[in-house]
């Protein structure tokens, strides 16, 4: 373990205690804003702390965008914003290199998309060359604009929200692009009691107002190396390829997980350990992972009932629960 | 699919399957053999053997055929019924194997006569048709049991409950006994057929990858069936009857009754216990009988041997024919006796000699030509309440001494004898010295044997070990001069054959006690265990089988061969120690048995030892059906124990040991988990499980923390954990503490786990 604290000796001082805190208070602050989706705020913040980005996927109005923001303003980072458009341009995200005739050279202006949080709106709404251009950045940490590379900080996590494809006026985002989203949420229609608080909580102000962070960015940065230092043990990797491989083999779906899939299933749970209390991931933490890592990467063979690129989300959840259920947790094995 | 196809696929399931077949056939014909110690000769293993050859060809063959596992072994055992039917109904069967109706007549016959058979057989018994038929029926459901555990199940562990049986088989006839030899060789052959892994159609081909031939796990499992074996083999013998107890059981005990001598260790029963009353009755005349159980007349062999009678439908003791030899002349009298039995578990009624007619018999009773005894094959004298019709047969001294010394034709084998200690037939002629009649040297014999020096007593023979009825002990008797009934009563029986009188010997009661009370006006008799006795009787030309008393100080002599009385030869001479003072001439209804003659224990022995056999055979399967419980506990004693001492097994962490020891205890108690499930769904699960307090769910949970760290945190020392260990222990307590009185039984005795267990080793 020579490694790991030496490499982030600076770091490294986060005990799992005060990770646990941190993160406690992090879930706490987001769920003043969204009453009642505990699980959807536990998931965007393992995304945060995994490094991965998060596709919130549900009909609008349930509070996407809410919930993005009151994440952004949680943590002590920056946040920009991007309402995605049909008429959307790709330097509208990543920014352009505009002729500074002081200087008499090009100068470049960073897009929105340079911030540790970017919260992408409707993002199926803009038109695929312009969804690219962000899942580009996304995937690659960096920028290239007029042949120079501008890499992002760290932390960068993109939040996007989608409307389901049905919705008029959208390009869904091709399987390739969707496989870079670690996570996919829905959001769901808030119970009774929760919608209720909501129409109190807005009649005066925007909630969002009162929320200040909880957590400074040295925190956040300190939480993410924690949350990579976690123990993934032999047993727990050859449970969640079997995972995977099994629905590549699964009849009743085409498309099976990537093993991008699997590297960000291990990289979520190794964010649900830590926001457990954990040093090492389990079986659980794969378990309860599969369907929002996996579910927006599968696709179901047609014959299977609602079969087609997105419209089974809940059979495909059906596919990946049966799946998941099938698989022997290994255990025992000899020293 | 073309023929090429359909061929190759053929041939490649037969290779798979061959070894284990072959394997399976020699260890099923290896048990087969170990029957060898209860049959005589081989000629039934030979046919054992074929039905074998054809059950597992035909399966093979089935099985390549792509018949499935439902179909493949009912194809075996069409294969064999067709030769059972051929070889037992042929003549009966359509075609030769076809059975008809009447085939089934002759099938329940065959089945009927084999009871009969096995019960008066000795053993080795032969194999006659109605034995090798039920032999064949036992070997066509071993066959097709193998067939389906092996090849339909995959769990060839599970054939060793058939092979167990027949080892046990063996063990059941009180002179049976295993065969060590064949035991062990069957015991090494079903240990290669465990290491030999069944192929599983379909499944084998493509995970062949992850096929080993031989695997840790189940080399070890092997080794614990090897070690329960050696166990079981010290254990069964102990646990069995004793033979020599139990063959007294057959004199008169049919519990296990196999027609095995009754006279063997007699010694024994009588030297013990208190009298009991044994049967009650009541004579028109008021006088008592004598009252016959059974005989024995074989010595063509080494030892007195006990009648096998052929007990024929027919012959139902409602009108028995006249005794045999007995001619008109010979003066009888009719009498009527009531006769009432008590607790006498035999298969021999008491009746006097030569009864005519039985009425009020409850059980079904067969009389035996020649011998006049009344046996059943089921029935059992005890709470039979009858009357019988007999004759007393009283010749006259001058009609016995008329009958001379001739012999007629048919009674040759009562003159049989082996090869004989000079001192027998030296006594013999010494005691009879001048004698010219069978009669007078019948009497001589019997009077010598009655005098000083022989003298009744239990115990010598025994402590001058000659208790038996073989020639060497009765040499030894006739020198030692002590011993009582039997000892009497073979000798005489033997010296008589010498002589040349045909005899034989009869097991029965003397008369018993007069009582006080009487039974509707006629004099009572009670007999006791007491009253257990042996006796000679001897045949004479034109009066037939005439009973005599060798025996001194017990029953009563019949008039006819009294010496005090007139006419009957007054035996003075010849005699090693001629009589010194008056002849003691026991009185019928006088004190008797003062020297303590206890043939009493007999009959308590009797049913005691028939009790204890089936008391010895019901420890033996409740041993047997414990063995899982006590592998069970074994094993889980031994995982407390290595989790106590931070130790795992079967180079499991301890933790995981620990989980595993959790959920085989959750399978014991009925509940499914599937392997899928991850610790804490177990958990979740098992903290519904009835019976699970709040302790128990916690220590759970700390097994199940402490499995996490092991399993899936980072690699760090293990360190023995007592408290884990206790965890463990309140779980299982917790866990088996919810059930029903029912289930905990099942989860005790059966252990599911361990069936798991071993089918999933097969299945890798």
């Amino acid at each position: 373990m020579a490694k790991t604290t030496s490499a982030t000796s600076v770091d490294h001082d986060l005990t799992i205690t005060e990770f646990h805190d941190s993160a406690s208070a992090i879930i706490d602050s987001i769920a003043t804003v969204i009453d009642g989706k505990r699980e959807a705020i536990q998931l965007t913040l393992t995304t945060l702390l995994a490094e991965g980005h998060l596709l919130i996927e549900d009909v609008p109005g349930v509070g996407k965008t809410m919930l993005a923001r009151a994440l952004a303003r949680s943590v002590d980072c920056s946040v920009n914003r991007v309402q995605f458009t049909p008429d959307l341009l790709p330097s509208d995200i990543t920014g352009v290199s505009v002729y500074n005739q002081a200087e008499l050279e090009f100068r470049f202006t960073p897009g929105p998309v340079f911030a540790n949080i970017v919260i992408g709106d409707e993002i199926n709404r803009a038109s695929p060359k312009t969804q690219s251009a962000l899942l580009e950045s996304m995937e690659e940490g960096q920028v290239s604009v007029d042949g120079k590379t501008h890499v992002l900080d760290k932390p960068f996590i993109v939040v996007a929200t989608q409307n389901p494809v049905e919705m008029e006026g959208t390009y869904p985002l091709p399987e390739a692009q969707r496989d870079r989203f670690m996570i996919r949420i829905s959001m769901g229609y808030p119970d009774e009691g929760a919608e209720v608080a909501m129409l109190r909580s807005r009649e005066t102000s925007s909630p969002l107002d009162g929320l200040e962070p909880v957590v400074s960015f040295e925190q956040l940065r300190r939480m993410i190396a924690l949350v990579r230092n976690i123990y993934v043990s032999p047993a727990v990797e050859q449970y969640a390829v079997a995972i995977a491989q099994e629905t590549r083999r699964d009849r009743d779906l085409r498309l099976g997980a990537s093993p991008r899939a699997t590297l960000h299933l291990v990289r979520a749970a190794k964010a649900r350990a830590a926001l457990d209390g954990r040093e090492f991931v389990i079986p659980d933490d794969i378990d309860a992972l599969a369907v929002p890592v996996l579910g927006h990467r599968l696709i179901a063979a047609a014959r299977v009932a609602g079969g087609g690129a997105a419209l089974q989300a809940s059979s495909i959840a059906d596919v990946i629960h049966r799946i998941v259920a099938a698989t022997p947790v290994p255990l025992g094995a000899a020293e | 699919m073309d023929e090429a196809g359909v061929r190759a696929r053929f041939g490649a399931r037969l290779r798979a399957d061959w070894p284990v077949a072959v394997v399976l056939a020699v260890t099923l014909a290896l048990a087969f053999a170990g029957l060898h110690t209860v049959l005589e000769g081989w000629g039934w293993w030979w046919w054992a053997l074929a039905l074998t050859g054809v059950s597992i060809g035909v399966g093979l063959v089935a099985r390549a055929a792509g018949l499935g596992p439902v179909f493949a072994p009912f194809a075996s055992f069409l294969a064999l019924a067709v030769l059972v039917v051929a070889r037992f109904a042929g003549h009966t069967a359509l075609l030769g194997f076809i059975p008809t109706g009447e085939s089934f007549d002759l099938f329940r016959r065959l089945v009927r006569d084999s009871t009969y058979s096995i019960t008066w057989q000795t053993v080795p018994a032969r194999a006659d048709e109605s034995i090798s038929f039920v032999l064949s029926l036992g070997v066509v459901v071993v066959l097709v049991v193998a067939e389906i555990v092996v090849f339909s199940l995959h769990a060839p562990a599970l054939v060793g409950v058939p092979l167990a049986a027949l080892f046990l088989v063996p063990t059941i006839p009180p002179e049976g006994d295993w065969s060590r030899p064949f035991f062990i060789a069957t015991a090494a052959s079903y240990l290669a057929l465990l290491l030999l892994r069944p192929s599983r159609p379909g499944r084998a081909a493509s995970r062949s990858g992850r096929r080993r031939p031989f695997s840790g796990r189940a080399a070890a499992a092997v080794a614990s069936i090897a070690a329960s074996a050696v166990v079981a083999g010290l254990v069964v013998p102990a646990v069995l009857p004793p033979t020599d107890v139990a063959v007294t059981t057959n004199a008169l005990g049919p519990a296990v009754a196999t027609g095995a001598n009754p006279i063997l260790r007699l010694g024994d029963d009588l030297r013990r216990n208190e009298p009991v009353p044994v049967l009650s009755y009541s004579t028109v005349s008021g006088e008592g009988y004598y009252l016959r159980l059974s005989e024995i007349s074989d010595f063509a062999g080494d030892s007195w041997q006990p009648e096998r009678p052929e007990l024929l439908t027919e012959r139902r003791p409602v009108d028995l024919p006249r005794a045999s030899g007995l001619d008109r002349v010979v003066p009888t009298r009719p009498e009527v006796g009531y006769i009432h039995v008590g607790n006498l578990q035999s298969p021999w009624l008491p009746v006097p000699y030569p009864a005519r007619s039985i009425v009020g018999l409850a059980g079904d009773w067969k009389w035996v030509p020649e011998s006049f005894t009344i046996a059943s094959n089921g029935s059992l004298a005890a709470g039979e309440d009858f009357a019988v019709t007999s004759v007393r047969v009283e010749p006259t001294p001058q009609q016995l001494r008329a009958a001379g010394s001739s012999v007629p034709e048919g009674l040759e084998k009562y003159l049989a004898l082996p090869a004989l200690p000079a001192v027998i037939s030296e006594t013999a002629r010494e005691l009879t010295g001048e004698a010219t009649s069978s009669y007078e040297r019948a009497v001589a014999l019997q009077e010598a044997l009655r005098r000083a020096p022989f003298r009744y007593s239990e115990d010598a023979p025994v402590v001058e070990g000659y208790d038996a009825t073989n020639v060497e002990a009765i040499a030894a008797f006739l020198e030692a001069r002590s011993g009582y009934c039997i000892h009497f009563a073979s000798a005489m029986a033997t010296m008589a054959r010498v002589l040349g009188i045909p005899s034989r010997i009869i097991v029965g009661f003397q008369e018993g006690t007069r009582q006080h009370g009487s039974d509707a006006g006629r004099t009572l008799y009670e007999v006791t265990t007491h009253d257990l006795h042996a006796w000679p009787e001897l045949y004479f030309d034109g009066i037939g089988w005439v009973a005599f008393e060798p025996t001194p100080s017990r029953g009563s002599l019949p008039s006819y061969a009294n010496p005090v009385l007139e006419g009957v030869p007054a035996v003075n001479q010849g005699g090693p120690n001629p009589p010194s003072g008056p002849v003691e001439v026991a009185d019928p209804f006088g004190p008797r048995i003062d020297d303590g003659p206890n043939a009493a224990n007999w009959i308590t022995t009797v049913n005691l030892t028939g009790l204890f056999a089936l008391a010895s055979i019901a420890l033996i399967a409740a041993g047997l059906a414990l063995v899982p419980a006590g592998v069970r506990a074994l094993i889980r004693r031994r995982r407390i124990t290595a989790v106590r001492a931070g130790k795992g097994r079967a180079g499991r962490r301890p933790a995981a040991t620990a989980w595993r020891e959790v959920l085989d205890t959750a399978k014991d108690a009925g509940v499914e988990l599937s392997p899928a499930l991850t610790p804490r769904a177990v958990v979740e699960r098992l903290s519904r499980v009835r019976g699970m307090n709040d302790t128990a769910r916690e220590a759970l949970d700390r097994i199940r923390e402490a499995l996490e760290l092991s399993e899936f945190g980072p690699p760090r020392d293990a360190s023995p954990s007592g408290s884990l260990a206790d965890d463990l222990e309140s779980v299982i307590a917790r866990l088996l503490a919810g059930l029903e009185s029912g289930n905990r039984a099942r989860a005790h005795l059966l252990a599911p786990s361990l069936v798991s267990r071993v089918v999933l080793h097969r299945r890798g």
